[in-house]
């Protein structure tokens, strides 16, 4: 089932479309590559700055719900060019992108960091602690801010291996 | 080319650090995109914390923290990143000086680089004066150079690999 997926010929169709073959072979390829580090980076900074308050180490002087309103437009806008530039950079190769292990462990780790992210939202929202200065969050749930800086950093290690494995 | 950089290149690759940072980097499987990682994260606390801050002080983002707070509180991470930074290029840049001093590319990095460090230094120096002064329009055009400058450092970075490109006949 899942190596059918895979193995499609709907991935090398990708390829074929006019916008890959033209990202393909001209400079608008490293132009999204840099533009994918660069909004991966910024997403990854701000970030930090957050899941390190959710996880009670800094910033404790603000409200988690602050520090959300603060840098949560700022991710969720990253995100969204690191997707974009993604995937002009995956249309280019995507039969082989598919298939390569560092890529499936991105996406992988990516599905596991959103289900952390869910998780976190739900059991989380309504808590006090959540608008409170100085205050920290259960033991489990600053974990979960843990756990989103530990999937984010394996899936930008799996995304940079990517280029390892041709 | 100039006669210095001929001069370092070849340097640098008599010395033993030539063969010492090829071995390093082949001594590990995968020990080249786990050091570029951790100089991405680098790049990652730079951006979320100096960058961050110079949106805050331009007065588009982070707007529930005072600029003069956040500075004080994001700067050292910024200090700590920068020798992270280094230590997780330097093997590359030894192991193969000439892919890095040849090109024009790491040349706009470099230049870009040591602008924004400076200017990063410069506007933390501003920032220790709000509480006197206020967020100035001096400080705001800093930040606004500060942002130019690491944004062009990051993207640089990435296009040492793709110098050919900049001259792509399509």
């Amino acid at each position: 089932m899942i190596s059918s997926i895979l193995n499609h010929e709907f991935w090398l169709s990708l390829e074929y479309l006019p916008i890959a073959e033209q990202i393909g072979a001209t400079w608008l390829f490293p132009l999204f590559n840099s533009l994918h580090v660069l909004s991966v980076c910024f997403m990854l900074g701000a970030l930090l700055m957050l899941d390190l308050r959710i996880a009670g180490v800094v910033a404790r002087g603000y409200t988690i719900k602050q520090l959300s309103d603060d840098f949560l437009p700022w991710i969720w806008g990253a995100f969204v060019v690191a997707v974009a530039t993604g995937t002009a950079l995956f249309i280019t190769r995507a039969s082989a992108h598919i298939l390569n292990a560092a890529f499936q462990w991105k996406l992988g780790l990516m599905l596991l960091a959103g289900i952390n992210m869910v998780a976190f939202h739900f059991y989380s929202r309504n808590m006090p602690q959540f608008r409170a200065r100085l205050s920290d969050l259960p033991i489990w749930i600053r974990v979960s801010g843990v756990s989103s800086l530990i999937l984010w950093t394996g899936a930008t290690l799996a995304g940079r291996w990517m280029g390892h494995i041709v | 080319m100039a006669e210095w950089r001929m001069t370092l290149i070849q340097t640098l690759n008599s010395s033993p650090l030539r063969e010492l940072s090829d071995s390093f980097l082949r001594s590990i499987p995968g020990l080249p995109p786990i050091l570029q990682t951790i100089h991405l994260l680098g790049v990652a606390v730079l951006l979320g914390s100096i960058v961050m801050l110079s949106l805050r002080i331009l007065g588009v983002a982070a707007k529930s923290q005072s600029p003069a707070e956040m500075s004080a509180r994001v700067f050292p991470w910024f200090f700590y990143a920068l020798p992270v930074m280094l230590f997780s290029a330097l093997p590359f840049f030894l192991a193969r000086p000439q892919r890095y001093l040849v090109n024009p590319v790491f040349g706009i990095k470099a230049i870009a680089f040591v602008a924004g460090l400076c200017l990063s230094i410069w506007m933390w120096q501003q920032c220790r004066q709000i509480a006197d002064k206020g967020v100035t329009l001096t400080l705001k055009l800093t930040a606004a150079v500060v942002i130019f400058v690491w944004v062009l450092t990051t993207l640089a970075g990435r296009w040492i690999a793709y110098a050919d490109y900049i001259f792509w006949p399509g």
